[in-house]
């Protein structure tokens, strides 16, 4: 188990990863946030809540009995990662990679063992 | 630099090993005897060390044996002109990367070096259960250079290199005619080694396409029931979307396959990807379904994800980035929700539903944005 403050620095260690936070979905607002350069991580937590939100209602629509588990959206530059804590799906970690420095198997797998870990 | 130490009581032998790797630009070391060998790994970090079989009066496995303790990173190589088949078995127990036979050339010497310098992080052992492609696929994720030499009814050998494949050889192939022969092998067993020097490059096509190619010309190959061929006489993608569109507004399920307008085409080809439940399309703007099919009604979803992919948008345009979402893979439980943006004059999406059970979800993106691409280039051509 790990607390937000020492699970942000290990997500800044997966290869390519230009900022990571942890967002609660209810408010668009960060728990907590590390790294990001340029990537404006308060807009992204922000716009990024409202994504979740939208595709949560599609899911709602289709009928499908079943929970996001990540979501995984590719730019021309970047991935970005979208993961919904499984012990509280109000809160998701986001994170954004270089898409020329990543290796996104790897990110997505360190990415699912931290969130297990994380404890809010 | 990397770091080699060589150990052989034959000094003369060791010297000439030496030379061949500094020569290649590794920074080396001689011991004669074992306990040298130790003493000198306890005093330096060593990537490699080359031991003969008989060192003195000692065994080059007591060494190996000791080595794991001392320095534990250091992959170790094995020489030797006489050893059993137990002897091979003990090496590797004991953590050795190769046995390399003598006599040697200086090409076998480093390629054995290169593979034991690469063998310097991450796993070693015996597999099972993947397939061809998953494997080329961890390889081109892990960016590595690297053999895979595979022996089913018959043998072939794939060459990766910083994760793109630049040649392949089986039977009377070469090249992508080869990818497609060795994927089509149902099964068999394959290892993998260092990359050879001087390997020709018969592959210039980039991975994702010469892999998808060779699948697709696998899967032409087998007897085809259940899909009938495709009209040609369509007039392009994005100069019917409205005509389809149009159409979509009473819904009354998906038209004859032997009608596909072009768009619909792109649907139909989508329903041969492995674990395809349901697809359709929709403008970006509007959310409007243009057309749909399968299993599950995406037709309620369509809006939603036209919303959130417009968040997902005005969200990089608000953090000041000039770039744009491609494609968006949510995972759930059961499914995959994979959805593409269409290089279409009227922006839209393709939104596909797959099977997680039955899905490799890389394999279906890189299959997806071939469609797609497909699409356009054939649009383009005005097919």
């Amino acid at each position: 188990m790990a607390t937000a403050k020492e699970i942000l620095p290990k997500l800044l260690e997966i290869d390519g990863c230009l900022g990571a936070c942890i967002v609660d979905s209810n408010s668009g607002m960060m728990l907590g946030a590390i790294g990001g350069g340029n990537v404006n991580l308060e807009v992204a937590a922000a716009g990024n809540t409202e994504v979740v939100r939208a595709k949560r209602k599609t899911m709602k629509a289709l009928n499908l009995n079943e929970q996001i588990e990540d979501m995984l959206i590719s730019l021309g530059k970047q991935y970005h990662l979208i993961r919904p804590l499984t012990t509280n799906d109000a809160l998701f970690i986001y994170v954004v990679l270089d898409r020329a420095r990543a290796n996104l198997a790897m990110a997505r797998h360190i990415l699912t063992g931290l969130e297990k870990q994380l404890v809010v | 630099m990397f770091h080699v130490l060589v150990v052989d009581d034959d000094l003369s032998f060791a010297r000439a090993i030496e030379g061949d790797l500094r020569h290649q630009g590794f920074a080396v070391e001689i011991a004669s005897d074992v306990s040298e060998a130790l003493s000198q790994a306890r005093r330096k970090s060593f990537d490699v060390l080359l031991t003969d079989l008989h060192v003195g009066t000692h065994d080059g496995m007591e060494l190996l044996t000791a080595l794991r303790d001392v320095s534990p990173h250091t992959r170790a190589v094995l020489m030797s002109g006489f050893a059993t088949a137990r002897d091979y078995e003990r090496a590797v127990e004991l953590g050795a990367v190769r046995v390399l036979s003598k006599p040697f050339t200086p090409e076998d010497l480093m390629q054995c070096i290169r593979q034991a310098v690469d063998c310097g992080s991450g796993f070693r052992g015996s597999v099972h259960g993947l397939s061809l492609v998953d494997l080329l696929q961890m390889y081109k994720f892990g960016r590595r250079s690297v053999k895979i030499a595979v022996s089913g009814r018959s043998v072939g050998s794939l060459y990766m290199q910083d994760g793109d494949l630049v040649h392949a050889e089986h039977e009377d192939h070469t090249g992508e005619a080869a990818v497609a022969s060795l994927l089509a092998m149902p099964d068999g067993t394959l290892g993998t080694s260092v990359l050879p020097l001087g390997v020709p490059h018969t592959i210039s096509r980039d991975f994702q396409t010469v892999l998808l190619s060779a699948l697709r010309t696998i899967d032409e190959a087998r007897p085809r029931t259940e899909v009938p061929p495709v009209p040609d006489d369509d007039a392009g993608f994005e100069h019917s979307l409205d005509a389809a569109l149009s159409r979509s507004q009473e819904p009354q399920g998906p038209p004859p396959e032997a009608e596909l307008p072009p768009q619909e085409r792109v649907l139909q080809r989508t329903r041969q990807m492995d674990g395809y439940l349901a697809g359709c399309m929709f403008l970006a703007e509007s959310g409007g379904v243009v057309c749909f099919d399968g299993s599950i009604d995406l037709r309620p979803a369509a809006s939603l994800t036209a919303e959130a992919l417009r968040r997902k948008q005005q969200t990089i345009t608000d953090m000041g980035m000039d770039d744009e979402a491609e494609d968006l893979l949510v995972t759930c439980t059961h499914h995959y929700h994979l959805l593409r943006r269409l290089n279409s004059d009227i922006p839209a999406y393709i939104y596909i539903v797959l099977d997680r059970d039955r899905t490799n979800p890389t394999l279906a993106m890189i299959e997806l944005e071939h469609v797609v691409r497909e699409q356009t280039t054939s649009t383009q051509r005005g097919e």
